[in-house]
């Protein structure tokens, strides 16, 4: 990142090739699907190409680039009221958790089964809160240690354990009738 | 250790987050506890599905190439229309608002000029007062009170609070934030709200967090937990079937 800031094509490269992939791959988890993921990584490495000059090597490269992705991340589901568009069921607690179509299928892992959980896990994501959706995403994704989503969300490794294991319990919570079926 | 307690671990010790006394605390108590070895199996499959979901998420991506995003970067660069690479920087959200009541301030002392220039009369008895009060987080632009001396009344212009601060988002509410990338990218911090954060609607406040024993007090921590406890004393329990079948 020092030479991109020297103005090096090259380098820059480099940082595109290697985390570039990474970068699309949150976008995708964290607003919910491959369509915008592409645009948003562009976006993000825009940013970096454009703050440059400003860049300070007080931490990892990656803790400054995921919080950039964040933040950009953070503003697209804000501006485009992401949550709003999303098939939510009721948010009533009495109101029946969510039932496979077909368990059987599921169990055979037929290819249309497993898409609508793949769909509905990717859905019950994307109800998550902010915090939380980005410290899971980043956890399972990119494997980041606590530590190092702390730095990115600006919060202590116990916030981050924290926010982790209520999206964990918001998403079993929400899988109940699934992981009922497989006991 | 209680299941409460170790619930709360549990997330942790599948991420390899855990270590030394506390991991082992958990491992005794799970070797011991059925509720929350059933937990740990709950959590374990959930997280497999969360894994199988964000790859499928992820699978249709990466397709962008370096040259085109390097087009995209020197365009916005030679044609000046996302920033000016020279320069001065361009303010951030904060400063443009206090430059924008600034301006109004500006005008507002036009007008006050203006009107005492083509003497405007003034019911008797009424005084021009302040402004009325606002709330701390609007920016207002005072009109100064009516010169009595040669030198007008600067404005008073109150600042507005940082957008970090508590600024909330209301549901459903699409916020105007400006097309191009500015370079200071900050997230609107949400305002707490107890029944929102017990719903898991929105994120809990950072003390919070930082505080697991009240964290896991939140009843949807605590509706799990009776429920696991419930079961696991259920299978406890002896047969009554079988103790009245004894029964003289």
């Amino acid at each position: 990142m020092l030479r991109v800031k020297e103005g090096d094509r090259e380098a820059f490269r480099a940082l595109f090739e290697k985390h570039s992939g990474s970068v699309a791959r949150f976008a995708a988890g964290f607003v919910g699907g491959a369509a915008r993921a592409d645009e948003l990584m562009q976006d993000v490495f825009l940013q970096v190409y454009r703050a440059r000059e400003r860049y300070e090597p007080k931490a990892k490269f990656s803790t400054w680039l995921y919080t950039i992705a964040h933040n950009l991340c953070l503003n697209e589901v804000r501006r485009h009221d992401h949550r709003s568009r999303v098939d939510l069921a009721s948010e009533d607690e009495d109101a029946p958790a969510w039932e496979p179509s077909d368990p059987q299928a599921l169990e055979g892992e037929g290819y249309s089964a497993q898409r609508e959980l793949e769909g509905r896990v990717a859905e019950l994501i994307a109800r998550l809160p902010e915090a939380q959706r980005t410290a899971l995403v980043l956890s399972r994704v990119e494997e980041l240690r606590y530590q190092q989503i702390g730095e990115i969300l600006s919060c202590s490794e116990q916030a981050v354990k924290s926010l982790i294991f209520r999206a964990t319990q918001s998403l079993k919570a929400g899988l109940k009738g699934y992981l009922e079926d497989g006991r | 250790m209680s299941c409460e307690t170790m619930i709360g671990s549990i997330v942790a010790l599948l991420d390899g987050e855990l270590a030394g006394a506390e991991r082992e605390a958990l491992d005794r108590h799970l070797a011991g506890c059925a509720a929350c070895r059933r937990e740990l199996a709950d959590v374990r499959r959930t997280r497999d599905l969360v894994d199988r979901s964000l790859a499928a998420l992820g699978a249709g991506v990466g397709r962008t190439s370096f040259e085109q995003l390097w087009a995209r970067a020197r365009d916005g660069e030679t044609d000046g229309r996302a920033r000016a690479p020279a320069g001065p920087r361009r303010p951030g959200r904060v400063a443009r608002r206090r430059i924008l009541w600034a301006g109004a301030g500006g005008l507002a002392l036009a007008a006050s000029l203006a009107l005492m220039l083509v003497g405007v009369p003034r019911e008797p008895g009424i005084e021009p007062g302040p402004a009325p009060a606002t709330k701390a987080s609007e920016v207002v632009a005072r009109a100064p009170a009516a010169p009595s001396g040669p030198k007008p009344a600067a404005p008073v212009v109150v600042a507005a609070k940082p957008a970090l601060a508590t600024e909330r988002v209301a549901p459903g509410e699409v916020r105007d934030d400006d097309a191009d990338l500015d370079d200071d990218v900050e997230p609107v911090e949400l305002a707490a709200d107890e029944a929102a954060v017990v719903a898991n609607e929105i994120d809990p406040p950072r003390e919070l967090l930082e505080r697991p024993d009240l964290f896991l007090n939140y009843p949807i921590v605590r509706k799990l937990d009776e429920l696991q406890h419930l079961e696991s004393v259920l299978a406890d329990s002896p047969d009554p079937a079988a103790d009245a079948g004894g029964a003289g």
